[in-house]
């Protein structure tokens, strides 16, 4: 579970959280949908502990990411925003190096990568190096790295930029099966239809604040549009979300 | 705690060792810096062993035939000069030029000062000059003896000092002279092979976006400075070993008996060197960390890393050529205290154990807090995420 309330942060003269409040509950995926510059990528860092917000509160299962940052990056799993891989190492010692920093033993490593590469299809790729992988390659790889020590919450910070159908399936399927397991997925996205296909609960977040939330009929009840879109747009105003 | 930093440690191993291409530069330095040095000194030995005398191009040699009689005695060979000697010198055609005045047999002959000129390029045939100069001096001593005698007075008395030359340099000292300059590259080689680990896992890292991954796994900071700064370190330590056994092998064949010395780099010698030169291979891998750290990409890091690489030789020059007065300082100064032990092993003088201690010491903890500060750099934000 993952609570935030009040969150302000400042870089110079731009303000990119202004108060920004959140919850993303287990068993949901919870979707953080914001135009480019809304402050998405600042509010998933501070939640790693990799930014000091200015004030404001923070939670991940009852641990303060500020206060104690090796714990609460335990309870996490993080796919980065257009994160980088090491060109000479394997998948499989990619996925080896970052079990062995969460604890985990040779074994149990050894059966999360079978499980990884048949859940993620990965069964080509897995002893290859991976200079030179496609996008959605990449992305598998981040989120295999991310589940590996099937954290409580998962953080994904746009992941699906650039990725073919199959491979947003694929995503997508590892997803439900976490939600269904229990875990806490937070997904963000400037991408209006791949948050309305995936997410329990939105929030959509404008200018460092989150501006409505709730399920999709909540909010075209907030703003009395009748269609996701329109209630998108209206809330967005001029900044505009990509269809 | 340990063992986190031992994981990071273990993956930047795996990758350096796999990153062929600065690996062997690494490598190549190690083993083609002693390799250099064979080659100048096999050069510097066969230049020595050069003792035959050059021809003397004389003019107007009728005039002297004493003074040519003495230099076919000395063993120099002499031919009667044709055309302009002094252009022939300074075009390098003639190496040594003789110019007798012509008036030198008169005033030989009646006791007064007699004028010769030798004519060299002193740039290049400075030895050739003063072997010659020395030899006519010498002649001209004896034929003073010669004759004072001859008008009954002691030719001892214009022979006030009997001056004589004893060398007591032992061949270990003038060998150590000659691995001088082995020291230098001693102690920059943990730099070099160092280097690349170092951007690679930090400057590179933040380069390719895979630090961010990597900050928001369940380590600290320090974890990663270390573990990264570890096998940097390791690659440090490689270089050094490396070229300490090329040293051993190679430099010990040179054949210098023709300068009377031979190069004596026995194995006790180079484990005493890795020992002494160790601590500094610490010292880089902070400093490298640090530099990466603060860099805001590969490509500066690479210039900044190049310029670092000379702050031990410019430590090494100043020393040498500033003639620095000893003192306490130098025993406790990283790099400084290295160089002169360093020095003294060399001479086959083995250092004091106590001076070795301070020295390692006095290193390691630079090192220790250049990596603290490298640490404290790592959870800010603007390191990382720039």
């Amino acid at each position: 579970m993952i609570d935030v309330s009040q969150l302000y942060k400042r870089y110079g003269a731009v303000e990119a959280l202004r108060g920004f409040d959140f919850e993303a509950r287990d068993g949901q995926i919870t979707g953080l949908l914001g135009p480019n510059g809304a402050g998405k990528t600042t509010a998933l860092r501070s939640l790693c502990a990799l930014i000091r917000p200015d004030r404001g509160q923070m939670k991940i299962d009852d641990i303060d990411p500020m206060a104690d940052p090796v714990a609460a990056r335990r309870r996490l799993g993080v796919v980065p925003d257009r994160v980088g891989h090491y060109e000479r190492l394997s998948v499989r010692e990619h996925l080896h190096y970052f079990g062995r920093l969460h604890g985990l033993s040779r074994k149990q490593r050894d059966q999360r990568i079978e499980d990884l590469v048949e859940a993620l299809g990965m069964r080509e790729i897995i002893d290859r190096p991976t200079k030179g992988f496609s996008q959605g390659q990449r992305v598998k790889l981040s989120l295999a790295e991310a589940v590996l020590h099937q954290p409580r919450n998962l953080i994904l910070d746009e992941p699906s930029v650039g990725l073919d159908v199959m491979s947003t399936r694929a995503l997508r399927g590892v997803l439900r099966d976490l939600r269904d397991d229990g875990h806490c997925v937070v997904f963000s996205s400037h991408i209006m239809q791949e948050v309305t296909a995936l997410c329990d609960r939105i929030v959509v977040m404008v200018a460092g604040r989150a501006v409505a939330a709730g399920s999709p009929a909540d909010i075209c009840r907030l703003t009395g549009e009748p269609v996701l879109e329109d209630a998108f747009v209206k809330l967005t105003g001029e900044e505009g979300i990509a269809a | 705690m340990i063992s986190s930093m031992m994981t990071i440690f273990h993956k930047e191993m795996m990758d350096g060792l796999r990153d062929r291409r600065s690996l062997l530069g690494a490598a190549a330095f190690a083993v083609f810096m002693p390799l250099l040095l064979a080659m100048v000194f096999t050069g510097l030995a066969s230049q020595e062993d050069d003792d035959s005398l050059p021809t003397v191009h004389v003019e107007n040699p009728t005039a002297a035939p004493d003074l040519l009689d003495m230099l076919q005695a000395q063993g120099y060979a002499w031919q009667a000069a044709n055309g302009d000697l002094a252009r022939g010198v300074s075009e390098g055609e003639i190496v040594l030029g003789l110019r007798i005045h012509p008036e030198f047999g008169e005033r030989f002959e009646a006791g007064r000062p007699a004028r010769v000129e030798i004519l060299v390029d002193e740039s290049s045939n400075r030895r050739q000059s003063r072997d010659l100069g020395r030899a006519i001096q010498s002649w001209s001593g004896e034929v003073a003896q010669l004759r004072l005698q001859l008008r009954g007075v002691s030719g001892e008395l214009i022979r006030p000092v009997n001056l004589q030359y004893r060398d007591h340099s032992t061949p270990a000292q003038r060998s150590a002279q000659l691995l001088g300059s082995l020291v230098i590259f001693l102690l920059i080689v943990p730099f070099v092979a160092g280097m690349s680990v170092a951007i690679d896992s930090l400057a590179g890292e933040r380069e390719r976006r895979s630090l961010e991954k990597l900050m928001v796994q369940p380590v600290t900071g320090w974890q990663i400075v270390f573990g990264k700064g570890l096998a940097t370190m390791v690659f440090g330590l490689g270089g050094l070993a490396l070229m300490l056994l090329a040293s051993g092998l190679v430099l010990p064949r040179v054949d210098l008996t023709s300068l009377g010395m031979s190069l004596y780099l026995p194995v006790e010698t180079l484990l005493v060197a890795f020992v002494v030169v160790a601590p500094i291979a610490m010292l880089a891998a902070g400093l490298q960390s640090l530099v990466s750290l603060l860099t805001r990409s590969f490509k500066e890091a690479q210039l900044y890393m190049s310029a670092l690489m000379f702050v031990p030789m410019m430590v090494v020059f100043g020393l040498e050529f500033l003639d620095v007065p000893e003192g306490r300082w130098q025993a406790v100064t990283p790099i400084v205290s290295q160089f002169e032990l360093l020095g003294n092993l060399l001479r086959q003088e083995l250092p004091a154990v106590s001076a070795m201690l301070l020295a390692t010491v006095t290193t390691l903890l630079a090192g220790a807090m250049v990596f603290w500060l490298a640490s404290s750099l790592v959870d800010r934000e603007r390191v990382v995420l720039s």
